[in-house]
């Protein structure tokens, strides 16, 4: 009865801790994309500081992939009277020597920030690569299949995420 | 399965007067009441909810037109430096001919979509300009006091 008790109470220990480890890696993934990640370091610019706060930001996304910035294609600012605000912009990005085979000598770089007024700053929306070589837009039918389809995809997000955490922890 | 309550009849009051209570705010809120309760907020929100609409479309358009230059950087690279295509990827001279033609039909798609917001928006704009006069649960108009003649 006691020994039947005990491997029992082992086994229960170790399901409560495997379930405690995926609930905590589950809350930090939350805590970090949709909390420290999208506001992080553009807390002290203002609603109408926009094209410094997208200037911050596409200096970040330049840092974290090892691209140099050359100035902006487009920035445009745009407000609901007494609701949202966003700015939306491309940046014109050198690539490291590393990057430069793969994505060329310039890329442009979608940078999209919009205001949250429940944290009183602008957050992170979107910031990539336009155009990047594993866009969909290059797929043709059946080319690649549904698995490379599928591979690219999880490659894209899991790149996505350690670029976010070189980004922030550098 | 018997439920046992003394207050059978309080019950009964209780379930009666929040159904009363959700049927008379389901009420408020719709278009037809909402609109006469409050205009002001009403109309706001028509038209601060277009306006947000229209702002998206213009930023799918800034996204496809961006994505055609940096398509269109690509491409003119390719054309002067071919070695600088890297084997193994997605990208060569065919396929990015293909997307430049996938997403020129994107943009024009949606700067249709745009065009369609910006429409609505206007439009949302004169039904707040012509918004009624006077709510359900008005007060008497100030006209009445002031020239000292009662009107209906």
């Amino acid at each position: 009865m006691s020994r039947a008790g005990g491997k029992s109470g082992l086994r229960r220990a170790a399901w409560f801790s495997l379930a405690g480890v995926i609930l905590a890696a589950i809350g930090f993934a939350l805590y970090f994309n949709l909390w420290l990640y999208p506001g992080l370091g553009l807390s002290g610019f203002s609603r109408s500081d926009s094209q410094a706060a997208l200037g911050h930001a596409a200096l970040g996304f330049a840092r974290s992939t090892g691209m140099a910035v050359e100035g902006f294609d487009l920035v445009k600012f745009h407000e609901v009277e007494g609701g949202e605000a966003y700015v939306w912009g491309a940046a014109v990005m050198r690539p490291g020597p590393a990057d430069a085979a793969l994505l060329g000598e310039r890329v442009l770089v979608w940078v999209y920030l919009s205001f949250d007024g429940f944290r009183r700053s602008w957050v992170r929306v979107d910031a990539q690569v336009l155009a990047a070589p594993d866009n969909e837009m290059y797929f043709e039918s059946g080319q690649p299949g549904q698995l490379g389809r599928a591979r690219l995809a999880l490659a894209k997000i899991a790149s996505e995420e350690a670029r976010r955490f070189r980004e922030v922890w550098p | 399965m018997k439920i046992p309550c003394s207050g059978n009849a309080a019950l009964k009051w209780i379930v009666f007067f929040f159904m009363a209570w959700v049927a008379v705010r389901g009420a408020q809120r719709t278009p037809e009441i909402a609109s006469r309760l409050d205009p002001g907020t009403f109309y706001g929100a028509l038209v601060g909810d277009s306006a947000n609409a229209a702002i998206m479309k213009e930023r799918h358009v800034d996204f496809s037109s961006e994505t055609l230059r940096a398509l269109n950087l690509r491409l003119s690279e390719v054309v002067a430096k071919p070695e600088s295509l890297a084997a193994g990827t997605l990208v060569s001279r065919e396929s990015l001919a293909m997307a430049k033609r996938r997403e020129m039909a994107r943009w024009y798609r949606e700067s249709i979509n745009s065009e369609h917001a910006r429409f609505n928006l206007e439009r949302q704009h004169i039904l707040a300009a012509g918004k009624p006069a006077e709510p359900i649960s008005c007060r008497p108009a100030h006209t009445a006091s002031a020239a000292g003649e009662a009107r209906p």
